[in-house]
Parts: structure tokens; sequence; C-alpha cells
């Protein structure tokens, strides 16, 4: 009996004490700006930046060479049908950044760890971790090695470890295995800005920078849009006549 | 098959006359499109296949339309039979699914009125910019 009613006072104690605190303190403001949501460039706008002119880009003679021998898609000197382009001779992933010169849009999403921007363009995404060191030596991938870390009210994405097969543009402007890019991203007004910056000595004589603006799109359900070699061919072969010498879904 | 034909000097232009369509792909061409298609710039460069100055509108029958990417493709008779004689692409997917297409838009057998840029060198080939479907229905691709 004893043993009850002492529970029984401290439970009231404790219920007192709880009815009786202060309220909660307002929540400490984010540490930073959420730059989550569907974010798009269109294409035909003219404030949304974009990759410098040729004649302004400072490449090196092998780049320069490289980027003359190919016939890009669309632009000046397209070459629809004899395209060197990787993403459509080989339907190979866009790789970054030109994945997010795509006029379809793409989504953020921020966690305490990672930033991942998901691209409807053939589902592809990538991973920006958050405070970690880069690695110094690591695996060539499409998308590459991004980290990151906010510095007040931008994020400041490094990134290396790019395979050297994509183009940076449609252009068809090459780099190497050595590219490394640093990019600050941040808000301007409603819009997203990326600042990114290019360096890799093998194909550019100084590092440049690219400035792109990325508007809000309606958020939601992103739709699928997976494009295959198997597409690719078909398209050319009904369209072009262009003769297909491996298995195909038609 | 009777076919209309019209000069489109402005997109907004409706089709004015008709007349009979000249088989062996004799395409009259009958007009300069003042806007490139959106729909193909997302995959390629519309120029070096199509003749981005010219600007065909026809009447034809539909013989499959195949909802694929990088382009949804839209197969035409203009005999009024089965057998495609035109073959034209329209956007991607979502792109054309954000201007109110679905897969169900159109169907074989439908007779519709579709604007097109042709093939260059008479491929007979085509990349749409907009169809009135069976029912008058408006559609930009």
């Amino acid at each position: 009996m004893i043993r009850y009613l002492l529970m029984l006072s401290t439970a009231a104690v404790v219920f007192t004490a709880a009815a009786c605190s202060k309220p909660a303190a307002a929540p400490a403001p984010p540490a930073h700006p959420n730059i989550s949501g569907s974010w798009v460039r269109p294409l035909r706008d003219r404030d949304v930046g974009g990759i410098p002119p040729l004649n302004e880009i400072p490449l090196t003679e092998w780049a320069a060479t490289k980027l003359k021998a190919e016939r890009p898609a669309g632009g000046e000197n397209q070459d629809f049908a004899n395209t060197t382009d990787p993403s459509l001779r080989y339907a190979d992933p866009n790789g970054y950044p030109r994945i997010s010169l795509h006029p379809m849009r793409f989504k953020i999403v921020q966690t305490d760890d990672y930033v991942y921007q998901l691209w409807e363009y053939n589902q592809n995404w990538r991973q920006i971790a958050l405070n970690v060191p880069q690695d110094p030596d690591p695996a060539i991938t499409w998308y590459g090695n991004a980290v990151g870390k906010w510095e007040g009210d931008t994020l400041v994405v490094d990134s290396i470890g790019y395979k050297d097969s994509t183009w940076l543009d449609a252009r068809g402007l090459p780099h190497t295995q050595d590219l490394h890019l640093v990019e600050r991203i941040h808000k301007v007004g409603e819009n997203l800005a990326f600042d990114i910056t290019f360096e890799d000595p093998g194909a550019f004589t100084k590092p440049w920078t690219a400035h792109l603006i990325y508007k809000p799109s309606p958020d939601g359900s992103m739709t699928e849009n997976i494009y295959t070699i198997s597409d690719e061919l078909r398209f050319r072969e009904r369209f072009l006549n262009q003769k297909v010498n491996i298995p195909i879904r038609r | 098959m009777t076919v209309s034909k019209s000069q489109i000097p402005n997109p907004k232009s409706q089709i004015t006359s008709s007349g009979d369509w000249d088989l062996g792909f004799a395409i009259r061409v009958l007009g300069l499109a003042l806007l490139m298609s959106t729909s193909a710039f997302a995959h390629h460069g519309a120029a070096s296949i199509y003749d981005m100055g010219k600007e065909t509108t026809i009447k034809a029958t539909v013989t499959e339309f195949v909802w694929t990417n990088p382009h949804v493709e839209l197969g035409i008779s203009t005999s009024g039979g089965t057998k495609t004689d035109l073959l034209l692409e329209l956007g991607s997917p979502p792109n054309i699914r954000n201007r109110g297409w679905s897969s169900r838009t159109v169907k074989a057998g439908d007779v519709v009125t579709v604007t097109f840029h042709p093939g260059l060198r008479g491929a007979k080939i085509g990349v749409v910019m907009k169809l009135i479907t069976a029912d008058g229905k408006e559609l930009q691709a």
C-alpha cells in the first residue's frame, strides 16, 4: 500500500511539473537554406545562364582538336545522322553537368547527410555527401564523386572522378578524367543558381566558370522518361534508314 | 483520298482549301514555318533531317501511333489504307503529355489533320507541329 501511494505521489509531481513548465522555445532557424523542390531551366528562357560560348573557354590544344572532330546532333554544325554524341550514339548517360542542361526538370532532396539531385531525364541521379572529405582516389563514374558543405547560405560542392567519355555539353565540349568541378549553389530570389568552376589541366589552360539559373517548377510526382540504346537505334532504323547490326527491341 | 493542303505562313492559320493528294510522295510544300517545333530539340537537331523552313498540312489516316522514346511515332496513310506512307515524329512522351497528349489520343484508323515539317531530300518522314484529331481537338506536338 505504501509503495502504491509513493508511486501515485510521484506521478502527481511529474504531472504537475509538466503542466506548469514554460512553453517550449521556438525552434531554432535552419542552419542553412532549404533548396529542396523541383527546378527547371526552360529551353527558351534567356535569363537562365549557360555554358559560355566555345571561343570564351580556354581550351588546350588537345581539347580544341577533339572538339573540332566531334559531330554534334544539334547547333550550328549539326549532323544528327552521323553524330558522335555519346549520349545518342551509345545512349550513354549524359554525365555531369550536361544532365543539368537538359530542359527537363530535376528535384533536390535534402537530408542531414546528403543532398540528392534527381533528374527526370533518364531517371539519373547523383548524391552529394555532406561534411565529409573528398576521396583522393574515387571510383570513376558517370556522375563523379561529390562532397559538399554549407558555407552560410551557399552549398559548396567539390566533385572529381568523372568518366572522360561524356561531353560537358551538347556541343561536344570535352574533358579528361582529371576534371574537377567546384559548384556554389545558392538561392537568388526564388531561383536557384549554380556557379560551376571547371578545372581540368588536360582540357583547359585555366579554370573557367559557368553560371546556370534554375527556376521553380511545380513539384509532385516525377515523370518516367527512360531512353535506351534500343530506342535510339530503332528511331534511326525507322526514320533514317540506318542499318542496325545488334538485336534491339522493335 | 481527299486531303487538305494550304499555305500556312502563320502557325495560327487554318486549313483553307482542299484537293487531291498527289501520291508518289510529291508532298506539296506550301509555306514557311515561322517557328521551329520544340519537340525535336530534346533529342536531336531537327534541321539536319527535316526541312524546318517548310510546313505541310494533310488529312490522312493513322496507321500507327507508338508511345515511345526518344519520340512518339505517328504513321499515316495518305490513301486511306493501313500501310504507312509517312512516318512522323512528335515530342518525347512526357513533353507531349504536358501538351495534352496521351497514348490514346489517336489510334490506327483515325482520320486526322496533321501539320509537319517534311523530311529533307524527299525522305518520307516529318516532325509534327500540330494535329487535329478526328473529333476536332487541336494539339501541339
